[in-house]
């Protein structure tokens, strides 16, 4: 008998323990772990690291013959110096004409899942010459890349260490382009050592702002994860008339005026923000969130809604984002092969 | 065990318990933690496929592969939406919204045993003639029109800075 009522007691503690672990809301330090730095860079399989792919696609990077006018390198939009942007509403392109989008950082480029504003390139490999070719940026007709590489003496020695018997091609050249691009990572940020544990490095009003971010507004729903990014597509009501990924997908209402999630990672120093650099400052931002969207069309986001926010918590969000600025490596310029 | 672990546990028992179940030559996939669940499934011709979003943000299905072209628009957390197969092959599908979310149906000619995948939220169970089947509980009503359910949950150096 007593057997029998230690065993429904026993069940009984089960069941309420279940009932507790049903209740009990994720803890901060939970919350916490969905944000924790990957300890290690994820290179595909078909392009496994390799220090001499990396260092030549540096070098390819930073350098301007890679445009129709001698003058452009792919550093000239995505300088280190701006957080791998360059700070202007929109970029500028082949004759200083002003493109339509602004230019995406390249912070923790690898783990990308969609490149480009609209999505429109799944792989660093597959984006890395499409700004090339682009008349209004790079301005350098393909075919004409690689003989015009292979006129440089010391680029054939470069291709043939890092790539032996495969030659200098568009592959080629796109290969060591990712494979660089796949080692720019965002440094160690305040908010990095709070989700280690250090309770003393963020303020109290950071803690707050990232507890309504994570918390009460949702935000990251679709600025999840370490980079504050799941590349995923929405119309946040920008001011813009550009369709975004609805002009690759022009039968689907949901992704009209539609751009990708882009990280926070180093956010407070990379205004202006939004794809067309249409909102100034952070503090911008915040305030279209709060409005639900400037321009309410039939695409906007269901997620996206008016959220009534008081002027502290519009403060302390602010204070939490600022802790995602980290601490980048320098960034080495390589001398150009001649 | 963590304490999330034992959350997951009990989580994905309640789901197995409470998942609607789906009628023979009907099928189940789930929209959750942005991923298809499951990610590959194999129906008949004529068979239907019941896609629910059970994420807490919204997703777009979709498919632009030869013979399944179709957009069941945004589905909001909480909402069925129905896909009918209705010619052979391989069709990929996708989220429009987030493009990491893909799946293959294979669809297999009248009478071809369907080797259905037994995860995700429907009930695999015999119907008899010895095929698996996703059964349903036909008391679950779900929008075919992909109306959201009345009960649905709620689901260099650095720049300095400008001053």
């Amino acid at each position: 008998m007593r057997g029998k009522e230690s065993q429904s007691g026993a069940r009984l503690g089960v069941l309420g323990l279940l009932a507790l672990v049903l209740a009990a809301p994720a803890t901060a330090n939970e919350r916490r772990e969905a944000y924790r730095r990957p300890a290690s860079i994820p290179h595909p399989e078909s392009a496994p690291y390799s220090e001499v792919r990396a260092e030549l696609g540096r070098t390819l990077f930073f350098d301007p013959r890679l445009s129709g006018s001698n003058f452009l390198a792919c550093s000239s939009c995505h300088n280190p110096g701006f957080s791998w942007g360059d700070g202007l509403p929109v970029a500028r392109g082949h004759e200083m004409k002003p493109l339509a989008r602004r230019t995406p950082t390249l912070l923790n480029a690898a783990w990308l899942d969609a490149l480009m504003w609209d999505g429109r390139a799944s792989s660093l490999e597959e984006q890395a010459l499409l700004p090339v070719a682009s008349p209004d940026e790079m301005a350098l007709p393909l075919e004409l890349l690689p003989p015009k590489l292979r006129a440089i003496r010391g680029y054939a020695a470069r291709f043939e260490a890092a790539f032996p018997g495969e030659g200098l091609t568009l592959d080629t050249i796109a290969r060591a382009l990712a494979a660089f691009q796949r080692t720019i990572v965002s440094g160690e940020a305040p908010f990095d050592r709070w989700v280690e544990g250090d309770e003393d490095a963020i303020s109290e009003a950071a803690k707050r702002g990232f507890a309504l971010f994570d918390g009460a507004l949702r935000c990251s729903r679709c600025h999840s994860g370490w980079r504050f990014t799941d590349d995923s597509f929405h119309d946040i009501g920008v001011r813009s008339a550009d369709r975004g990924r609805g002009d690759e997908f022009p039968e689907i209402e949901a992704v009209q005026f539609a751009f990708k999630t882009p990280t926070l990672r180093n956010v407070a120093l990379r205004a202006p923000y939004m794809h067309n650099g249409s909102e100034a400052r952070l503090a911008d931002v915040i305030d279209l969130y709060d409005r639900g969207g400037r321009l309410k069309r039939p695409s906007l986001s269901p997620e996206i809604e008016p959220l009534g926010l008081t002027d502290v918590q519009k403060s302390d969000l602010l204070a939490f984002l600022q802790t995602l600025n980290g601490a980048d490596e320098p960034v080495t310029v390589p001398a150009a092969p001649r | 065990m963590t304490l999330a672990m034992a959350r997951l546990g009990v989580l994905l028992l309640a789901g197995l318990l409470l998942a609607p179940q789906a009628r023979a030559g009907e099928h189940a996939v789930s929209q959750k933690q942005k991923e298809f669940q499951p990610s590959e499934l194999s129906v008949e011709v004529g068979d239907e496929v019941v896609f629910l979003n059970d994420d807490e943000i919204s997703h777009n299905v979709f498919s632009r592969s030869e013979g399944a072209k179709f957009n069941l628009k945004i589905q909001r957390p909480g909402e069925h939406k129905r896909q009918r197969f209705q010619e052979p092959g391989e069709v990929v599908i996708r989220c429009a919204i987030h493009p990491k979310m893909k799946m293959t149906v294979h669809v297999k000619p009248k009478g071809e045993e369907s080797a259905a995948t037994t995860s995700g939220p429907c009930t695999v169970s015999d119907d008899g003639n010895g095929d698996d089947h996703c059964e349903v509980d036909a008391s679950e009503p779900m929008s075919v029109d992909g109306k959201r359910a009345e009960d649905a949950p709620e689901s260099v150096p650095a720049a300095p800075e400008a001053p």
